[in-house]
C-alpha cells in the first residue's frame, strides 16, 4: 500500500487486481450493466490512484475504497437522473446475457426497484453496510434507510421469488 | 445497528457474487488517469491564460498607474541633494524606497534574534 502510495505502478496494479472483483460486483448490483459497471470500477480505480496519497492508514483502505465506489455511483446516478426517484430501471431489457444464473436473476430484480431502494439494499446486503452507515454515506435520513431496505428487500424478495430456479439449474432456497 | 437481514436474499447476494478479474485493469485505469491529468492541465492553464487576459484587458491600465505611482513613491528623496553626483551616489539610501528596505531587514533581523533567544531560553 506504501509503495502504491508513492505512485508505484506494479504495486496500485498489485491493489487492482486483488479489489477489482468485489468493486466490479458492487457496481453490477448498482447499474445492472456490466459495461456501464465496469467503466465505473475503472473510474473508483482512477479516483484510487489520484487520492491515494491522502490515505493515511493502509487499514483504512477498505472502507475508503467502498465509499469511493458509492460515491462514484451515486455521482453517475445524480448526473443521469435528476430527479433520483423517479426512474425504474427495466430490469428485464437491462440484463445481459453474459451474467449467469442467480446473478442475473438478482440483478434483474434488482433493477425494477427505484433508485434510492435499490441503492440501500444493495449496500445493506451485498456490502453488509449498517443502516447507519448507509444513512452517512448516501445523505439519507436514518428513517427512510430503514424504510427503503424494509420495502425493497421485500419486493426483491417476491420478484426473485417469482423468477424460480435460476439458469444454472441452482434453486434458491 | 445493521437491523435484521433476510437470509434469503443474504444468501442470494453471496451467490451471486462473481470473481470479475481483468488483467488488463490496471493498465487501462494508469492510461485514463494520465489523460484525466493532462486534460485537466490543459484545461487549468487554458483557465488561467483566460483570467489573465480578461485582469488584463480590465485591470490592465489601472495596474500601469499604480506601478508608476508606486515607482515615484520609492523613488522620492528623503533629504534634498540636488542633482550632483552626490545625490545619485546616496540614492539607494536616500529614498522611501531605500527607507522601506533597510526597516525590513532591520524588522527581520529583530525578528530572528528575538526568535533565536526564546528559543536558546
Amino acid at each position: 500500500m506504501s509503495l502504491a502510495r508513492n505512485g508505484d505502478r506494479d504495486a496500485f496494479a498489485e491493489i487492482v487486481r486483488r479489489r477489482q472483483s468485489p468493486v466490479r460486483n458492487l457496481m453490477r448490483r448498482f447499474s445492472n450493466d456490466p459495461a456501464l459497471a465496469d467503466d465505473l470500477a475503472q473510474q473508483v480505480f482512477i479516483k484510487v490512484w489520484l487520492n491515494l496519497r491522502r490515505l493515511r492508514r493502509a487499514s483504512a483502505f477498505p472502507a475508503w475504497l467502498r465509499r469511493l465506489a458509492v460515491n462514484v455511483w451515486l455521482h453517475h446516478a445524480r448526473r443521469n437522473d435528476p430527479l433520483g426517484e423517479s426512474r425504474e430501471m427495466s430490469g428485464l431489457e437491462t440484463a445481459r446475457q453474459d451474467t449467469p444464473g442467480i446473478a442475473m436473476d438478482l440483478d434483474r430484480a434488482l433493477a425494477t426497484l427505484p433508485g434510492p431502494e435499490r441503492l440501500c439494499v444493495v449496500l445493506s446486503y451485498h456490502e453488509g453496510m449498517s443502516h447507519r452507515e448507509i444513512a452517512q454515506a448516501t445523505a439519507l435520513p436514518l428513517g427512510t434507510v430503514k424504510s427503503h431496505i424494509r420495502i425493497g428487500a421485500q419486493r426483491l424478495q417476491e420478484t426473485l421469488s417469482a423468477y424460480g430456479a435460476p439458469d444454472n439449474g441452482e434453486v434458491i432456497p | 445497528m445493521s437491523g435484521s437481514r433476510d437470509e434469503f436474499l443474504e444468501s442470494a447476494f453471496a451467490r451471486a457474487e462473481q470473481p470479475l478479474v481483468d488483467p488488463g485493469l490496471a493498465e487501462t485505469v494508469l492510461q485514463r488517469a494520465r489523460s484525466r491529468r493532462l486534460w485537466r492541465l490543459g484545461l487549468g492553464l487554458t483557465v488561467v491564460a483566460a483570467l489573465a487576459l480578461v485582469a488584463w484587458l480590465s485591470l490592465g491600465v489601472t495596474l500601469l498607474q499604480f506601478g508608476l505611482l508606486f515607482s515615484e513613491l520609492v523613488t522620492q528623496s528623503l533629504v534634498d541633494l540636488g542633482e550632483g553626483w552626490l545625490a545619485l551616489l546616496l540614492m539607494p539610501l536616500n529614498s522611501v524606497g531605500g527607507l522601506l528596505a533597510i526597516m525590513t531587514k532591520a524588522g527581520l533581523a529583530l525578528r530572528k534574534r528575538f526568535l533565536n533567544a526564546s528559543f536558546g531560553a
